[in-house]
């Protein structure tokens, strides 16, 4: 299956009714509840790409929404409501990047520890590809969250720089610079985890 | 493929996809969220809103009954009366008994300065009934300035003290007090009592010079060695 590019989906929204943005600031549930609806999908999978936990990733999802109502003060419709509530989420994800990252541990430490019982080898494409993600997720556990979010935006979801920009907030030069740093870093780790 | 490109699409998998029950039970908890955060803000506007009210009106009841002021006020000011002490009487032979009080001519105290106050007066307050003690010292005052009886006026003032010895008035009562001690006779209570002004030991010299002044006629009337009067 191939993927719609995320900058693609993105500017869908931008037909969205520009009343809904007033109702937002206004505090409206209903709006909330019809922001959540038409958003949450993208929230959901930037949150599970970034800190590749679940429940991680429904807890900035939760966050992200509730917040909503005063975040959006911030929003000068210059980008899509979309972006804007990823950026939300993003600024949310620093404390359930470290949860998240606490728990990956504690897991592997588990899984050490139970390395003597037998396991079942299921070389499905699933599982490979499974193992491939959380791998990654790993190595991102190493980056700064500044270079993560960049990485997963610009890498992952195919977001062009100029968005990203806008979403980070910051200049494009700086996505850019931070997304050499955690290729070069990222492609380090996995290279020792290769060897 | 590098590894890294096979892993990232790895990754761009895994968020993919509906999370049909996930995504209903985010969306519920979204809903308690802020059904509580709604609730728990209406609370603290109610609750600011009621500690509003309770401090306007303590402040509003403070300020009408006098317990607070916004600056400072000075000392309230009336002007004495002029001392009348009764005249001593005739020259008798000398007699072992007890030395009779002697009663020099009338003396008038020296008229204080005018008294000129700077600041504007506040604003009348809202009529409200006195307190007792606000009652205790308009009496004592009354009987002082207006009355006839200065034996009424000193019981009036032991009266005001007795129910607020440190209070607003206390000052000006004591130096009334002693000021009704000198003309009813008792002149070493009303040396006592006038001693302090006297030395301005008392509110940074209050009423100093009249004080002062009382007293050397008091010492010129009954010197210090004097034995005291009946009901000293």
């Amino acid at each position: 299956m191939t993927a719609l590019p995320f900058s693609l989906v993105a500017s869908v929204d931008q037909e969205e009714m520009p009343d809904l943005i007033t109702r937002l600031r206004q505090g409206e549930r209903e709006a909330i509840e019809l922001a959540y609806v038409e958003h949450h999908a993208s929230i959901r999978g930037f949150a599970r790409r970034l800190v590749g936990d679940e429940t991680a990733a429904e807890d900035i999802v939760h966050e992200t929404f509730v917040t909503l109502p005063r975040a959006i003060r911030r929003f000068r419709g210059d980008g899509s409501l979309r972006s804007f509530l990823i950026g939300v989420a993003a600024n949310h994800s620093r404390r359930f990047v470290r949860s998240a990252i606490r728990r990956r541990r504690a897991t592997e430490r588990l899984a050490e520890r139970d390395a003597t019982l037998p396991t079942t080898i299921d070389a499905t494409e699933e599982l490979v590809r499974r193992r491939m993600a959380d791998r990654l997720s790993r190595a991102l556990d190493e980056l700064p969250l500044d270079q993560r979010i960049v990485f997963v935006l610009v890498e992952v979801e195919q977001r062009t720089s100029v968005e990203v920009a806008r979403i980070v907030e910051a200049p494009e030069g700086t996505v850019r610079t931070r997304l050499f740093h955690a290729k070069r870093k990222l492609r380090e780790i996995l290279g020792e985890a290769d060897a | 493929m590098s590894k890294l490109d096979a892993s990232i699409a790895a990754l761009r998998a895994d968020g993919e996809g509906d999370h049909p029950t996930l995504a209903a039970a985010t969306r519920s908890r979204v809903r308690t969220s802020l059904t509580r955060r709604a609730k728990s803000r209406r609370r603290l506007v109610q609750s600011s809103l009621v500690a509003s009210v309770l401090l306007v009106s303590t402040f509003s009841w403070a300020w009408s009954t006098g317990r607070i002021s916004f600056r400072s006020t000075p000392e309230p000011v009336i002007a004495p009366e002029p001392i009348v002490v009764p005249p001593p009487p005739a020259p008798t032979p000398r007699v072992r008994s007890a030395p009779e009080p002697t009663f020099p001519p009338p003396v008038v105290a020296p008229e204080p300065p005018p008294v000129v106050v700077d600041k504007p007066r506040p604003a009348p307050r809202p009529a409200t009934l006195p307190t007792p003690t606000e009652q205790l010292y308009r009496k004592a005052h009354d009987l002082h300035f207006r009355g006839s009886d200065p034996a009424g006026a000193l019981a009036a003032w032991d009266a005001y003290l007795a129910a607020e010895s440190s209070g607003r008035f206390a000052i000006e009562a004591r130096y009334n007090r002693g000021l009704l001690l000198a003309r009813l006779g008792r002149y070493a209570l009303a040396r006592a009592a006038l001693a302090p002004y006297s030395a301005g030991e008392v509110s940074n010299g209050y009423r100093r010079t009249e004080a002062r002044a009382i007293i050397e006629r008091l010492d010129q009337i009954a010197p210090v060695n004097e034995a005291p009067t009946s009901g000293d």
